[in-house]
């Protein structure tokens, strides 16, 4: 918990915010909180859905997620470097949407909506010196989201490019950043070589969702991978492919 | 029950170095309850930080 604590007085004002997510009851979380001066924000997830989704298997475990809902990162919390931070704050708001002043509020709504020529449009409305600097923001995070989708495709992740291009074009139409997206995806649906790389990657993620606790199925598990590694050869998909089979090795060596 | 279950969790962290099961996918909005010691009423609040999500237990 305090390194917890310093990277959020540390990250906090350059667009860090910590959640810490429990399934336990309030009684005792909020006891444990207050005595351990937890200074950052905490929630729960009833039943553990959310830690399920996340494949985590053992606490504490955390995520790290950049400013376009990526998760670029997940591990023991001690092993969150701040280098590793800081490649990451790149666009994201300095400021958090409920510390803007009022006269953002219409801003505020249609960004948590998720409708950015909305609210890019909305901040250009507004005129005082509070709220200067907001529609830049806006702008900085929505070539920030264009900009990782193009880094997804570029690199031949074309799974999660087109993923993320089908989600920007709907929250950025209207925006050069919308037009990048569609055209992104347009190119995918079109390209039969990155079709069949999206086929491995999306092989790769299924046994990466599966929930492997017996030796024989990580065994198993592996030598799937080992295939689909031949078969993409060279592709993210095998890289993909290939970076599971070394986690689950090494789950099998512990 | 509740134990066991805790415990196992727990065992499993210590047994093996955790998997990073997640990423490269995109978290949409997740529900969560009774958001404390922030401004935010939800997650999709935190729209346009970086976000770092810690899943702990107080035990």
């Amino acid at each position: 918990m305090p390194h917890l604590n310093e990277l959020h007085e540390k990250f906090g004002p350059r667009g860090l915010s910590i959640i810490s997510v429990t399934s336990e009851g309030a009684g005792p979380t909020e006891k444990w909180v207050a005595e351990n001066e937890v200074k950052y924000a905490y929630a729960y997830d009833k039943g553990g859905k959310l830690m399920r989704d996340m494949g985590v298997t053992g606490i504490p475990n955390a995520i790290l997620i950049n400013p376009a809902g990526k998760i670029v990162w997940q591990g023991g919390p001690g092993g969150l470097t701040d280098d590793l931070i800081e490649e990451h704050l790149a666009g994201s708001l300095k400021t958090p949407v409920w510390e803007w002043p009022k006269e953002a509020s219409s801003v505020r709504t249609a960004l948590v909506k998720r409708q950015f020529k909305k609210a890019i449009d909305e901040a250009a409305e507004l005129t005082g010196q509070e709220t200067g600097g907001i529609q830049e923001s806006l702008i900085a995070l929505v070539e920030g989201r264009a900009k990782a989708l193009s880094a997804d495709y570029e690199s031949g992740d074309f799974l999660s490019a087109a993923e993320s291009a089908k989600t920007i074009a709907q929250e950025c139409a209207g925006l050069p950043a919308g037009d990048t997206a569609k055209e992104i995806s347009k190119k995918i649906s079109s390209d039969s070589e990155a079709k069949r790389v999206m086929k491995g990657q999306a092989a790769v993620r299924k046994l990466k969702q599966e929930e492997l606790k017996r030796p024989k199925e990580i065994e198993e598990a592996i030598a799937k991978l080992e295939k689909l590694s031949r078969k993409f050869e060279g592709t993210a998909a095998a890289t993909e492919a290939d970076a599971l089979a070394a986690q689950l090795a090494s789950r099998l060596e512990h | 029950m509740k134990l066991v279950g805790s415990t196992l969790l727990l065992l499993g962290a210590l047994a093996a170095p955790a998997a990073s099961q997640s990423e490269g996918r995109y978290l949409v909005d997740p529900d969560l309850d009774g958001l404390s010691q922030t401004g935010a009423d939800k997650y999709a609040e935190f729209v346009g930080r970086t976000v770092l999500i810690e899943f702990f237990a107080y035990w």
